[in-house]
């Protein structure tokens, strides 16, 4: 029977030769994302159980609510690090190595044709690596730690083909608004996306991570690129391991299947209070802006910084404005200071944050004043999201939330960027 | 397993950031400022109204899209017996289950606030007055999990996952 990537993965990881949507398959994962979570460790317990199954296989990373902003959170932090010195996991990343969809990216552990399970929804973001990445909740880890195997319902596959050339000032980011404002919220609910098309390989690594990170705001249950030149050279000199890019069966069955062109896109803004949102820059244009936030798993990379620090080059953000940056992990901010990047946000008026989950959901930093409005770079916009539900948030690419940040109002960057 | 309450009415995607209102406002994450707080966008009184056995009602994609399970938690220790819905985040249904919470997806648009509602798992059947509405009742495996009352009370019992 021809079969779609996921389900070629989810074969093989139930040591089955295929699988059909519907059927519920015990599924081994080849790695562990285990993003923050003294509660994992806490649950595991009361399974009963004291050791991982398989420590190889678990990657932990300390992300959320960093540095701690509390007692309690510096000793769920603590315990953490003490379990990861105890048990031998090899595989730890403390709190000054960023967020854990990026770290565990770019430490090689999310490698084509791979079953990835973790914590946190945006766990779908591995499918950039042309894998199965499914998200979790922490009990769930906390069961994977200790059996190693899971049930699951295979899902049906969806097909977005996305072509076209993007026009200057206009980023990965806006189509990936765009799609989600068509498909919609519960457009994909439990479904795999799997995407393709000329725009998708013309894109780097960074820009399909967005894509692969936002499918969840669709409901998916996984998103995944094909594996292309630009996959292998990422994973040059980050891959530990052998690995084997799977393709879908040209006759695979698809339940639906999208077809997108962005040539005539513009910048898009996803409005309050979801994600799907969506709306051109025209229609918000003027909207009077307190805060801007770049960063998050969904925009905080070099290429992010860089695409805001083109609009803020030789410009002053707003007085009115805070305009917070969180790279995305501690590699990429070196990268992104590397480029001068850094020196320009900085002369411009930003406010560097550590790389973390930051301000995206309101954990720590960058809780937002009654009535304030925030533009984002990061991923979702419901109420409360930013730490308070008296307030509105607007997500849009990191050259939108730049050009808002300097106009204090929600701007289109495209007149910002000309001759630059 | 059978449940039976009052209901009340959410509409459509309903986020796990609204279940959670306060969720990340430090210090007040504690599982009771949770609790206090619970929907308190949507319904203020929901938290100090709701009692053992009532029932929590939706429309479509109730509990979008966070892998957060304590937007399951916080329904079980209000004493929410049961959640009706057209359809759910994927997160927050498996998280429903593996933390005690049935979760139900079924036609709703009949169910109104304040109605006295009856829910059958193993039937796969809602009774509100005389009318009856059919869902797909649970697989054997789940549903002894949720009467367990989720994955770790149900791994204590029976030593083994459900496969």
């Amino acid at each position: 029977m021809a079969q779609t990537i996921a389900e070629k993965i989810l074969a093989r990881s139930a040591g089955q030769k295929t699988v059909e949507p519907g059927q519920i398959i015990d599924a081994t994962p080849d790695v562990i994302q285990s993003s923050l979570s003294e509660t994992t460790l806490v649950k595991m317990r009361e399974m009963g159980a004291d050791e991982p199954f398989d420590r190889e296989k678990i990657v932990v990373t300390v992300d959320h609510w960093t540095p701690a902003e509390s007692p309690r959170t510096a000793n769920m932090h603590r315990n953490l690090r003490l379990f990861a010195q105890e048990k031998n996991l090899r595989h730890f990343y403390d709190v000054s190595e960023g967020i854990c969809h990026q770290v565990f990216m770019e430490n090689g552990h999310a490698l084509p044709g791979q079953l990835i399970m973790g914590r946190d929804s945006h766990n779908t973001s591995h499918g950039v690596m042309n894998a199965v990445s499914l998200p979790f909740g922490l009990t769930e880890v906390a069961y994977l730690w200790a059996v190693g195997s899971v049930w699951l319902r295979v899902p049906e596959s969806v097909r977005i083909r996305v072509n076209g050339t993007l026009r200057k000032g206009v980023f990965a980011k806006d189509a990936v608004l765009s799609i989600v404002g068509e498909v919609g919220a519960r457009g994909c609910t439990y479904k795999s996306v799997e995407f393709e098309g000329n725009l998708i390989s013309k894109l780097s690594i960074s820009e399909r991570f967005s894509f692969c990170n936002m499918a969840v705001e669709m409901g998916a249950k996984t998103g995944i690129m094909p594996f292309d030149k630009t996959t292998e050279r990422y994973l040059r000199g980050r891959a530990k391991k052998k690995f084997r890019p799977v393709s879908p069966d040209a006759s695979a069955t698809y339940e639906k299947e999208y077809e997108f062109n962005v040539d005539r896109l513009g910048p898009m803004i996803a409005c309050p209070h979801a994600v799907d949102n969506v709306k051109p820059v025209e229609e918000t244009a003027r909207t009077v802006v307190h805060q801007a936030f770049l960063g998050s798993c969904t925009n905080g990379r070099s290429d992010d910084i860089g695409e805001a620090a083109r609009v803020l080059k030789g410009r002053k953000v707003h007085p009115e404005v805070r305009l917070l940056v969180g790279p995305a992990s501690r590699l990429e901010y070196l990268a992104a200071e590397r480029k001068g990047y850094i020196r320009t946000l900085l002369e411009a008026g930003a406010m560097i944050l550590n790389p973390g989950c930051g301000a995206c959901f309101g954990g720590s930093q960058g809780i937002l004043a009654d009535g304030e409005v925030c533009i984002s770079s990061s991923n979702r916009n419901f109420k409360g999201r930013m730490g308070n539900p008296n307030a509105d948030i607007y997500l849009a690419s990191p050259a939108t939330v730049a050009a808002s940040a300097v106009k204090g109002v929600i701007a289109d960057p495209r007149p910002m960027l000309r001759g630059r | 397993m059978k449940m039976k309450g009052r209901v009340f009415r959410f509409g459509d995607n309903v986020s796990t950031d609204v279940h959670l209102s306060v969720k990340y406002r430090p210090p007040e994450h504690t599982l009771e400022d949770l609790k206090r707080d619970a929907f308190r966008e949507i319904d203020p009184d929901f938290a100090s109204s709701v009692r053992a056995g009532d029932l929590v009602v939706a429309g479509e994609n109730f509990g979008l899209v966070s892998s957060r399970a304590d937007a399951a938690v916080v329904l079980r220790e209000l004493g929410v017996s049961c959640v009706l819905a057209k359809s759910y985040g994927h997160m927050f249904y498996r998280n429903a289950i593996n933390m005690g919470l049935p979760v139900v997806e079924c036609d709703t648009d009949a169910i109104r606030a304040g109605d006295e509602v009856e829910v059958d798992l193993e039937a796969g059947a809602v009774r509100v007055g005389d009318e009856r509405i059919d869902f797909s009742p649970y697989p054997a495996a789940l549903l002894t999990m949720v009467s367990a009352g989720g994955l770790i009370p149900f791994l204590k019992e029976e030593g083994d996952y459900p496969a």
